[in-house]
């Protein structure tokens, strides 16, 4: 999962970019309403964590702007000001969720994990694929109630496919939300990665579709 | 006299300056109208006097040897009656000897010279003016020196009864007070009408700002005399100029808080994983102090704000259709389950709240928030006119959730007066409401709702459209 962080404030903006990649998230950044307004228009983020208040460019119309272009990622908004009246405003841009500032962290984690799980149309945040259950909100996996150890790579692997089982999905598109803008795109890491958690969960649950990517789905009964 | 007039009232100042002007002229006039009837008076006298000396002068003019006319016979039995106040009297001047003729009326006595004797100008040589008769009464005279033909000087000299002019004086003074007495009142009930009239303008623009103030106006409207005109030109600017200074102190206090709110989340994020440290718990409790305290003065400078900001308007249904749209995408996002909160409205349409859309959308975006932690499946929002209170609307958010016993109900309104006590969470929400609601005249009832939870009504002034 590839989220966004559009944050003037330098610290805080580390300390979200940290939180969220401690919680298995890949991250970019943004430190001004110009940036975070490109980034967000041309990059396939899974959601988006915008400050209200930014430099050149404040979030309602960043918001706007992205929304008119027909960008639908769920976007998390982050204001200093309380009032409904800015609330509103907000959700009438398109915003999905809000956290008012000062906000403890793990509000932000969990916000961001309903958006996510909403948008992949699942109602919980245990996500459930035949004996694989992932719970996002603590990253533990497991099969058939055995906890299964994966790395972090390994982990945003497999609850983005989980995020999206039944789909195919291709190789640039898990490039695209696993990593950041900086990734060599060439590299054969994802064959590496799905090799392992195949290793890791010890069942056919990733299929490969030739020439387009891979699935991630109940095996079927043979 | 002087702390009266800068206590009195316009209307009294301006009455009063009216009144003493008026009856001054009035008194002046009176006194310059008797004046001038008492001469004529005194002149329509004289001339009947001078007739009779002319008779007189007349009678000695025939030479000696001829039969003269009897002086005494002036065809007027006033001069024949002892005492009657009329007497003509002739005597030879200084020079001359010879008697002294009378007329029968002085019975004897003698007429006293004029005491201050005026010229009368028309006549040559007729001497007027008043004396004292052989009675003591007062006597108008006219004398004058004549000579006969042989050469003989005489003083005649005709008085007649002052009484008389007194008389036409005192008949003249009865009318003349009552017209002027019925002039001065004409002209204090017109002076009374003309204040009222002239300050209704005054009184309008009054009417006007009281209907700024009670939030039915945000403007003097209406046109008014060109002397008042600038006046509520000024106070329109004022108005304005008050209302930029509300939302300009508004903005100041959301920068001021934008600005601390950020280093606050940084900070506490930074002492947030660090668990059995003194200073970091010591740090966080700092921060909550910090953040409370920050919400109480923002909340504070809203509602200065708010008290000082007047004659607004805003649209309940509109209000609720915003919060309709964020609240039902805000629990779909949140929900845990499959189905989220459904979220009911029913809303009666053109009903305007008295007062900031802001204030309205604070109280009524709370009290869902509230409803929303609360609720397990459904929250119910309904806007109607009050049933029986007249320029009131009704804001009843219902919840199906665990409610509240009624022993709490009234704690839950309230809130602490130590900030210490005041933190930031349910509790606090429905205290705000509360308050926020009470500063416009509403007020925040919490009663049990039909579903089985918490309902919040919310009573609130309108506009009358």
């Amino acid at each position: 999962m590839r989220l966004l962080v559009v944050e003037d404030d330098k610290d805080l903006n580390r300390q979200l970019c940290s939180a969220l990649e401690d919680a298995g998230y890949v991250v970019d950044r943004a430190f001004d309403g110009e940036e975070g307004h490109f980034l967000g228009e041309t990059e396939p983020y899974d959601a988006v964590i915008l400050d209200m208040g930014l430099p050149q460019r404040d979030g309602a119309s960043i918001l706007n702007a992205w929304r008119e272009a027909g960008r639908s990622m769920p976007v998390l908004i982050l204001t200093a000001r309380d009032r409904w009246s800015d609330k509103v405003n907000a959700f009438d841009s398109g915003a999905d969720d809000y956290v008012t500032k000062p906000f403890h962290m793990e509000e932000v984690l969990a916000r961001v994990r309903a958006l996510l799980r909403r948008a992949t149309g699942h109602a919980s945040s245990d996500l459930v694929c035949g004996p694989l259950v992932v719970d996002t909100r603590n990253g533990r996996v497991t099969i058939n109630g055995n906890p299964v150890r994966l790395t972090s790579h390994e982990y945003r692997l497999i609850a983005y496919l989980i995020h999206h089982q039944g789909r195919v999905i291709s190789r640039s598109e898990i490039i695209e939300h696993l990593y950041d803008q900086d990734f060599d795109r060439d590299s054969n890491t994802i064959e590496v990665f799905v090799g392992r958690l195949r290793k890791k969960l010890g069942m056919d649950l990733i299929e490969t579709v030739r020439g387009l990517g891979y699935r991630l789905d109940v095996p079927e009964a043979s | 006299m002087g702390a009266w007039f800068n206590r009195a009232s316009l209307a009294q100042r301006l009455t009063l300056g009216a009144l003493v002007t008026s009856f001054t002229v009035l008194l002046a006039a009176g006194f310059i109208l008797a004046q001038i009837h008492r001469r004529a008076t005194e002149r329509a006298f004289d001339e009947r006097l001078s007739v009779y000396l002319q008779a007189l002068s007349g009678s000695l003019a025939s030479p000696i040897d001829q039969d003269r006319s009897d002086p005494s016979d002036l065809g007027d039995p006033k001069f024949d009656l002892p005492m009657s106040g009329w007497y003509w009297q002739i005597e030879p001047g200084p020079a001359n000897s010879g008697d002294m003729i009378a007329s029968p009326s002085l019975f004897g006595a003698r007429l006293a010279r004029i005491v201050d004797p005026q010229l009368k100008s028309d006549q040559l040589g007729v001497v007027q003016g008043y004396m004292r008769g052989p009675d003591e009464r007062r006597l108008r005279a006219i004398e004058r020196t004549v000579q006969t033909p042989d050469h003989v000087w005489h003083r005649i000299r005709v008085a007649g009864d002052a009484d008389e002019i007194e008389q036409a004086v005192a008949a003249f003074r009865l009318p003349l007070v009552v017209t002027l007495g019925l002039l001065g009142t004409l002209i204090a009930v017109l002076t009374g009408v003309q204040v009222t009239l002239g300050l209704k303008s005054l009184r309008r623009v009054q009417t006007g700002l009281a209907a700024i103030r009670t939030g039915q106006a945000d403007q003097i409207t209406g046109s008014y005399p060109p002397d008042l005109a600038p006046l509520v030109r000024e106070i329109n600017l004022l108005l304005e100029s008050n209302r930029d200074m509300t939302e300009r102190a508004r903005t100041h206090a959301g920068n001021l808080a934008h600005a601390l709110k950020t280093p606050l989340s940084v900070i506490q994020n930074e002492v947030q994983g660090v668990d059995d440290d003194q200073a970091a718990s010591k740090i966080r409790e700092q921060i909550a102090q910090i953040q409370t305290q920050l919400q109480w003065h923002l909340e504070r400078a809203r509602q200065g704000a708010m008290t000082s900001a007047i004659g607004r308007a805003t649209d309940l249904a509109q209000v609720l259709g915003g919060l309709e749209r964020m609240f039902a995408k805000l629990w779909h996002a949140r929900a845990e389950g499959d189905q989220g909160l459904t979220l009911q409205m029913e809303i009666e349409a053109g009903l305007q709240f008295r007062g900031e859309k802001p204030d309205l959308e604070d109280m009524i975006g709370n009290l869902m928030d509230n409803a929303g932690k609360w609720a397990r499946q459904e929250v119910k929002v309904t806007l109607r006119r009050h049933a029986s209170r007249p320029l009131f609307a009704e804001v009843i958010i219902d919840d199906d959730g665990p409610g509240l016993p009624e022993a709490q109900r009234v704690a839950a309104l309230k809130r602490g007066l130590r900030l210490d006590e005041t933190r930031p969470g349910s509790g606090l929400g429905l205290a705000i409401v509360a308050d926020l609601a009470k500063l416009y005249g509403g007020i925040l009832v919490l009663e049990t709702a039909p579903l089985g939870g918490l309902r919040a009504r919310l009573e609130l002034p309108i506009v009358e459209a």
